[in-house]
């Protein structure tokens, strides 16, 4: 074998150019003309989303490049005001600042098989201030006696959504809160439900109490989770499935959400309990004003057997 | 070499082989009247309204199958059971999307209303992007009088009655050596100068394999790092779809074996045992051990087949698993090249080369030696020597006593070293690959050829039932639904290719022997001879099958050309080209004459053999006609299949 020839050496650099450059040459190309700087990539599957949990910086122009990986899929984010269909694919982008400090929930709402409301199908989406040192949130809950109460349930909404239940102090310390406006909602079997709001600030614990008074609630308390024969159970019932109170009652509704996430919806009263993710339990209160018979129904489609997930409110005279 | 003799002779073919024209005008005349006979445009319209309510899941429908009457006003209201879905109705070319989202319960149903003016069975399928097996989530749509099963059935019985009766006078009984000519056209492409200066360059083969290298890296990369919803993804589009119909529908039958001259696969391994891409060295790199005379059969190539296939659910729907087949492809010949010397992964190991090379047979192009007398006085031999205008054959033939495309691999050495300018290319019709004696020397067909035409033709059927039946729960198989269930698919791939299907055509062949009367002709000689039918029958029957996956899923490749990865880019601007099947009205036509046509071929074959096997001209046709039925069986089947 002597010299290779022009065309060996044209061979050598056309086999080494696609072996090497060919693949260089495909990053270029979707770093130059397609990728945007700093995007996040959020992949959607059956039945999660990766990554879970997405942490930014207030003020952040935060942008979002959401990928399908089988079947239609949504994007979520109520609180953004976000609410894209989301097509196997076809990646969606998506650009906004992020003004409001706290932790929102990503989610996706078209149903999209049985896993469809399971937590892990779902996301956090943190924003945190640059800088700035949690607050805590310390709530005590006492009685119109003066008397503290202990094991009430304490929920708070805001920047951050967490649960607590006092101790025998009264007392149920939320740390590591972001600095904002927080709802707070106590309830305790025999009280009514006192809420309240508070600010936090950061790298300081702000106090709250709330009083509770006694009250005439008829309290129930349900289980949502996806069964045979339809998906709520009212343990307050005879039947499991049936709400029966009088006009004029308060009326304290405990959904917990047993398998997947749910939520509870009386359309006549106004009364939704919101998303309920798997495992957390949500309290609402309402005055039976009107009447009559009323349905009571899941809004989150949680699985095939959605539409069974359905009962019924009595109010008697 | 004289010319005009030569000429005289094509010409005296051209007469003897009229009779196939005669067949094959008579097969287009009662085609046309299959066609003819279905009331396509009936205005007629009953007042008659059919509701169905109807249920997609992945992957498939509740009801699977949808009877109405010519003339109904049909609606349709669609329903998903799990994630969003599409309905799409073949012929009528209707469309309807349930898209769910949550609180809207009113859009989770979708209606679609029409008249059924047109009669017959249309596939209807899933038109949104479902998951893996959303390509294949298939119902059927019977418009009554849905008769196209029927009369196509009876237009194959009848093209089979009659191409019988035009072509058994004309047979006559003959042996070896083989008459003047076989052929009903030949042209010798190398007289052509462009043909003839391009193949002798040295470079040739690297040349036209370059850009299937290119393509091959690209299906490597987004079947591994690209979007994993197949219809989005280049690589299962370019190779499953594009690189299958254009092999089963222009490849094979035009070009045999030129899929083989532009395979990159075994490129890189041959580059590294000879050292150079383009050059001719002496050296080689590596053992360049002998391939052992026991293995000298495709029966690995049957097995490397066949486990692929027992995946074949996941390889054509998951970009990554078609990535990992490419590598593993690349990857066993460049270890095989340093074990062994020259094409051992093409001839004997390659899953898709055994039947490439079985139905080259059928092939319009031919690598054959001008005149064989030249060979035998020239004492060179440098088509298997080599000579420093290229190498000896690298797929272990012998170009002077080649009389069958099987194991030539096109790779056009032996047009650059035969000093005597001997070997060339020859485009053709007719030839006698399908029942040629071998030359000595030359692999003879076997029981490993014969089960390769089995495991095609079973697989023919079997992955049309598959993929383009209405069956979910074959699908859910296919899939790996769960383990067992995969393990009953790879029983069924197994079994009916190696056992059930062989064991069908045996008692054909039994029957074949027994009312032939001839004693003496062993039944192991029939079985392996009318193996060789199921080359035209089978090839066509992958060209129906072809023809519908292509014309359904044409439109993925435009917009997957501009999006490889499904990375959302847009090269060329036809990223949003909509999902449309092309003419999906025509396919089951197109498909009925393409099988009728595969039937006529096949009959002609069963002559063809049964004269080269028998001595005796009525033993012979007495042993073609249970050949001819099992033909017409297979044929009814695959109808069954495709309109029925």
């Amino acid at each position: 074998m002597g010299k290779p020839s022009k065309i060996e050496i044209l061979a050598i650099a056309l086999v080494f150019s696609a072996i090497v450059l060919f693949p260089i040459g495909i990053l270029y190309i979707n770093q130059t003309m397609f990728l945007t700087e700093g995007e996040i990539q959020v992949t959607i599957k059956q039945w999660q989303f990766t990554p879970n949990e997405i942490h930014v910086k207030k003020g952040q122009v935060v942008r979002l490049s959401i990928a399908s990986e089988d079947v239609y899929h949504g994007f979520q984010m109520a609180d953004y005001g976000i609410n894209t269909v989301v097509k196997p694919g076809e990646p969606v982008h998506i650009e906004f600042k992020a003004e409001q400090v706290g932790e929102f929930f990503y989610r996706c709402f078209v149903p999209c098989g049985d896993g469809h409301s399971i937590i892990a199908h779902s996301g956090k989406f943190i924003v945190e201030e640059e800088g700035a040192e949690p607050g805590n949130l310390r709530v005590i809950v006492k009685d119109s006696t003066g008397n503290v109460v202990q094991s009430a349930s304490v929920a708070i909404s805001g920047p951050k959504s967490l649960n607590g239940v006092t101790d025998q102090n009264g007392q149920f310390v939320f740390t590591g809160l972001f600095a904002g406006n927080y709802l707070i909602q106590v309830t305790a079997s025999g009280y009514g439900v006192n809420a309240t709001s508070a600010t936090v600030s950061s790298g300081s614990t702000t106090e709250v109490l709330v009083m509770l008074t006694a009250a005439v609630v008829k309290e129930f308390h349900i289980d949502a989770y996806i069964q045979e024969d339809g998906g709520f159970s009212v343990q307050e019932s005879s039947d499991g499935k049936t709400i029966a109170v009088n006009k004029g009652d308060t009326v304290r509704l405990i959904v917990t959400a047993r398998d997947v996430a749910h939520s509870l919806v009386i359309h006549d009263f106004e009364v939704d309990t919101g998303y309920i993710a798997v495992g957390k339990t949500f309290t609402v209160e309402f005055t039976a004003t009107a009447v009559g018979t009323f349905t009571y129904d899941c809004m989150i489609y949680c699985s095939a057997k959605h539409p069974d997930m359905i009962g019924t409110l009595i109010v008697n005279p | 070499m004289t010319q005009k003799p030569q000429k005289t002779t094509t010409r005296a073919s051209q007469q003897k082989h009229r009779w196939l024209s005669k067949v094959l005008i008579i097969a287009l005349t009662i085609f046309s009247l299959v066609l003819l006979t279905t009331p396509w445009h009936s205005k007629a319209q009953t007042s008659t309204v059919k509701e169905i309510n109807v249920t997609a899941f992945m992957f498939g429908y509740d009801p699977s199958e949808i009877t109405v009457n010519q003339g109904d006003t049909v609606v349709i209201k669609l329903h998903s059971m799990d994630v969003s879905h599409g309905f799409y109705i073949d012929g009528y070319n209707l469309n309807m999307q349930v898209i769910k989202v949550e609180g809207e319960e009113e859009d989770e149903t979708a209606e679609l209303r029409f008249v059924a003016s047109m009669p017959g069975v249309f596939r209807f399928r899933c038109s949104l992007t479902c998951g893996y097996f959303h390509p294949f989530m298939i119902g059927k749509l019977r418009v009554e009088p849905a008769n196209q099963f029927v009369y196509s059935s009876i237009a194959a019985a009848a093209t089979a009655g009659i191409a019988l009766a035009i072509m058994i006078p004309g047979s006559k009984i003959y042996g070896n050596p083989h008459p003047a000519s076989p052929y009903m056209f030949r042209f010798d492409l190398l007289r052509i100068g462009i043909v003839r200066r391009l193949v002798k360059v040295r470079s040739w083969q690297f040349l036209v394999s370059y850009p299937n290298l290119l393509i091959f890296l690209l299906v490597i990369l987004t079947g591994l790092f690209g979007s994993q919803v197949g219809n989005k993804n280049l690589s299962i589009m370019f190779v499953w779809i594009l690189w299958w119909a254009a092999l089963m529908l222009f490849l094979v039958p035009i070009g045999g074996r030129s899929w083989c001259m532009i395979c990159p696969l075994p490129s890189m391994g041959e580059w590294m045992n000879r050292g150079t891409i383009t050059g001719k060295s002496e050296r080689r790199f590596g053992l360049n051990l002998k391939w052992p005379k026991k293995l000298d059969n495709i029966w690995i190539q049957n097995f490397a087949f066949l486990s692929t296939s027992m995946f074949i659910g996941i390889l054509i729907t998951r970009p990554w698993a078609t990535g990992y087949l490419m590598v593993l492809l690349i990857a066993t010949p460049l270890i095989l090249h340093l074990v062994f010397k020259d094409r051992v992964f093409c001839r004997y190991i390659c899953p898709v080369s055994g039947f490439i090379g079985l139905y080259s047979n059928f092939s319009a192009l031919e690598l054959r030696v001008k005149d064989r007398n030249v060979c035998l006085k020239h004492a060179g031999k440098e088509c298997i020597k080599g000579s420093d205008k290229g190498y000896g054959c690298p797929w272990f033939e012998f170009p002077q006593n080649m009389n069958r495309n099987a194991y030539c691999g096109l790779c056009t050495q032996c047009l650059k070293t035969c000093p005597e300018n001997n070997t060339t290319l020859y485009l053709r019709a007719g030839g006698e690959d399908l029942y040629v004696e071998p030359w000595h020397g030359i692999k003879k067909r076997g029981l490993d050829e014969a089960w390769k035409a089995f495991i095609m033709a079973t697989l023919a059927l079997l992955y049309g039932v598959t993929f383009m039946g209405s069956f979910p729960w074959l699908k859910d198989m296919a899939n790996m639904a769960s383990l067992p269930q995969w393990g009953l698919f790879a029983i069924l791939v197994w079994g009916s290719t190696l056992a059930v299907f062989p064991a069908i055509y045996l008692v054909f062949i039994a029957v074949s022997k027994l009312v032939s009367g001839a004693k003496e002709v062993p039944l192991r000689k029939l079985f392996i001879n009318y193996s060789y039918v199921f080359i035209p029958m089978g090839l066509l029957a992958w060209i129906a099958f072809s023809v519908a996956i292509i014309f359904v899923n044409a439109s993925y490749i435009v917009a997957v050309v501009s999006d490889p990865f499904g990375w959302g880019w847009n090269l060329l601007g036809t990223k949003y080209f909509a999902w449309q099947p092309f003419l999906s009205g025509l396919v089951p036509y197109l498909q009925v004459l393409i099988l009728i046509l595969g039937l006529v071929f096949a009959l002609r074959a069963t002559l063809k053999i049964s004269m080269r096997t028998f001595t005796d001209k009525a033993q012979g046709v007495r042993a073609s006609l249970p050949v001819a039925f099992m033909l017409v069986g297979y044929t009814i089947l695959l109808l069954w299949l495709w309109v029925g």
